[in-house]
């Protein structure tokens, strides 16, 4: 048995957890743990190849829902999602946060530069935001950094009228190898394995990675629970991976505040692990996913797709009426077999053409619906997750898909591909050649395990807001049911936060972790 | 932990099926002691039945796809998966190979239908009852069946045709479960396939860049 004492554990070395970590430890003195589920790998391990690199992600990538319809990836290693996304920034959307603000009365978050929310002086959204889009080069890809997949989704789209922009990107100098989704090898993309993790190990935060928490312990004095510390395992570490500051076996540690910050499907399980009172049973619902629509384009020519940065154009244009954002997207030679649609030769008519292939997507801001959402299974030993679709966001996928399709099509693209082995009318495959065949999608049914959807932007399962009867913390990310635990991640969003969700993560954390510096008297520090 | 274990665990897309069939599969909300034990005369053929999924899911009769071979596959997808080990697997696969068992399924498929894949409002398949669905497949088997040679009771022994058709009734199926099923051969076998270097020229696919890595 390992024992540490702390003054402030971090369960979750991702986006929240590795900005929260590095912004408490410069604005305070306080003793700070980070704890990591999954290993501590860096470029040198990064291979590029799509099997091995699945050990970079939650459950080596098995993580479904329930019927094993959408998978719900995150990463789980230090850097957490941001070791395997595609480095999209979306400044955090000020409308959604008004409308927060409004529905469940949130407090604080001020995007006003001069305000000081808490009495803080210079505490607000803005000034948060401004340093971390610094701290990770945040900027928009050159017009030599656009591949052909990327002109592709911009050409469709401006042949039907519809306007794309281009996204930030949280890189610097990226060579274009395509494979952010397994690792940056080159340390270009600056994520929080590169960036704040390291920051917080420069100012002595202990990381420990390999670490299974398996609950969090509490004392009840009186009316009041408080956190005593956390039981752990720390499992031996995985070759390839940095060194551990601890030995393996099991760890105790003795701190003062807990912060979760372990994701929308983690955070949630470990509270109920950890049997955290849950009166209106709120921990765990609510589940957003943005779900993940792809289309195919097959092309005439070469376009090697799956070099250059993967997703640099999108369109908002149906955002605000049906909450369809269009991206690129691009996969590797394994998950596109496993995608397209049929088998055999009919589907190697499209894969023998994987370096004619273009990709795009239509991902869905789903609604919060509190059907939707996680529970965890002491018997499995894993999170269940419940998601559905609803009815309206069927209806919105449909139409993703078709508005998807006419864009490859009005890209140049021969045909265009839908990832779904679905009968769609007269065609003998979800392969179309014309706006007529386009208005098909119409018939997509959306049953579960036939149609590819993906999803890797989970979020709202500990919401915050003022009513505790609705929310699980409050606006200071504080549990309502014991004191000194902090939920800070992408699972305190009362809805979708209504873009990707990274850069929006990382200024909550920035922010709530500069208030938490000047508030340490709050928590008995 | 060696390097190679990682890729024994499984790849990010196969990872899913994987934990699935490991943990029952179409079995998983079966009375194990009325499922067919490992030992039994199906199972046997389980190996049978996945070298025949092999050759049906992947294009080896287009002369292009020349670069690999079935055995290759079944050899990787073995070392990668340890399918020819795991019981439950092996009970998967020869549930699948056995074609008089499509038309009227074990009573617990309809079990995990109800449990799992409840009916939805919007549902337009008609009326969204378990046995609605079984009888959807039943009549799907007849016609298709119609047309392959007669007497055949097992995946293995059909034409590849007929054993693309059949695979097809998986994919469409009105049950779940079974849907999951082909998603599951389908991942697995894909990954195998399109994770070795030799199929990659095939595609046009150039593989990692690494050797690029700047200083």
């Amino acid at each position: 048995m390992t024992n540490v004492d702390a003054d402030i554990a971090i369960v979750g070395a991702g986006a929240a957890g590795a900005t929260l970590a590095a912004t408490l430890a410069e604005f305070t003195n306080k003793r700070i743990v980070l704890l990591e589920r999954g290993g501590y790998f860096t470029h040198e391990f990064f291979d590029q190849r799509e099997l091995d690199m699945s050990l970079l992600y939650a459950d080596r990538g098995s993580r479904t829902t329930v019927e094993g319809a959408i998978p719900v990836q995150s990463g789980e290693c230090v850097g957490g999602g941001t070791t395997i996304n595609y480095a999209l920034c979306f400044d955090p959307r000020q409308d959604v946060w008004n409308e927060w603000k409004r529905d469940v009365g949130l407090n604080g978050f001020s995007f006003e530069r001069a305000a000081n929310d808490y009495g803080v002086l210079g505490l607000n959204m803005a000034s948060s935001l401004a340093e971390v889009r610094r701290r990770i080069n945040v900027h928009s890809p050159l017009d030599d950094e656009i591949n052909g997949n990327n002109h592709a989704l911009a050409a469709g789209c401006k042949a039907l009228g519809i306007p794309t922009k281009r996204h930030e990107l949280s890189m610097i100098d990226c060579i274009g190898c395509g494979y952010c989704a397994q690792g940056c090898a080159y340390d270009r993309k600056l994520s929080t394995m590169v960036t704040y993790a390291r920051d917080a190990q420069r100012r002595n935060v202990q990381l420990i990675h390999h670490c299974d928490v398996e609950s969090i312990q509490f004392a009840q004095r009186g009316a009041t629970r408080a956190p005593t510390g956390l039981a752990a395992t720390v499992r031996p570490t995985m070759s390839g991976s940095e060194k551990n500051s601890v030995a393996p076996g099991p760890l105790a540690l003795a701190v003062k505040l807990v912060i979760v910050c372990a994701g929308a499907i983690a955070s949630p399980a470990l509270l109920q692990r950890s049997r955290m009172p849950d009166p209106d049973q709120v921990i765990g619902r609510g589940l957003v996913l943005h779900p993940i629509l792809p289309i195919a384009g097959i092309f005439d020519s070469a376009l090697s797709n799956y070099r250059g940065i993967t997703e640099a154009v999108y369109s908002d244009h149906y955002a605000a009426s049906h909450g369809l954002y269009f991206e690129s997207l691009f996969r590797h030679p394994a998950a596109t077999a496993a995608s397209l649609p049929g088998i055999g030769i009919d589907q190697f008519a499209i894969m023998s053409r994987y370096d004619k292939l273009a990709g795009c997507a239509a991902m869905l801001v789903d609604s919060s619906d509190p059907r939707n959402r996680v529970i965890w299974d002491d018997a499995r030993g894993a999170p269940t997750i419940i998601y559905r679709l609803s009815g309206q966001d069927k209806g919105r996928l449909r139409f993703g898909a078709q508005r998807g399709v006419e864009i490859m099509l009005a890209a140049g693209a021969k045909e265009a591909v839908l990832c779904t082995e679905e009968p769609l009318g007269s065609l003998p495959s979800a392969r179309f050649s014309t706006r007529q065949d386009a208005a098909l999608c119409e018939r997509l049914e959306f049953r579960p395990c036939e149609t590819t959807l993906l999803s890797s932007q989970c979020q709202s399962t500990m919401k915050m807001g003022e009513d505790p009867k609705r929310c699980a913390v409050n606006s200071r990310g504080e549990s309502y049911a014991s004191r000194n635990v902090i939920v800070c991640d992408a699972s305190v969003f009362p809805t979708s936060c209504g873009a990707s969700p990274m850069l929006a993560v990382m200024t909550l954390a920035r922010y709530q972790g500069k208030r938490i510096a000047n508030e340490l008297a709050r928590y008995g520090m | 932990m060696d390097r190679r274990d990682f890729v024994l665990a499984g790849s990010l897309a196969a990872a899913a099926s994987l934990r699935w069939l490991r943990q029952g599969g179409l079995f998983a909300f079966a009375d194990i002691a009325q499922a067919p034990e490992p030992s039994s005369a199906p199972l046997q053929e389980a190996n049978g039945v996945f070298a025949a999924i092999v050759r049906a899911v992947l294009p080896f009769d287009d002369a292009r796809f020349a670069a690999i071979t079935p055995i290759q596959v079944e050899t990787r997808a073995n070392e990668s998966f340890s399918l020819d080990k795991d019981p439950s697997i092996q009970r998967n696969l020869a549930l699948f190979g056995d074609l008089t068992q499509f038309a009227t399924p074990p009573a617990w498929v309809s079990q995990a239908e109800l449990a799992l894949y409840p009916a939805e409002d919007d549902e337009r398949s008609g009326p969204s009852l378990v046995p609605a669905r079984e009888s959807a497949d039943a009549k799907a088997f007849q016609t298709a069946s119609a047309r392959w040679p007669s007497g055949t009771t097992s995946f293995a022994a059909l034409p590849l045709a007929a054993q693309r058709a059949y695979l097809g009734l998986w994919a469409r199926s009105a049950l779940g479960t079974r849907r999951r099923f082909y998603q599951a051969m389908k991942t697995l076998v894909m990954s195998a396939a399109y994770s070795m270097d030799q199929t990659w020229p095939v595609i046009g696919y150039d593989g990692p860049l690494l050797h690029v890595r700047p200083s």
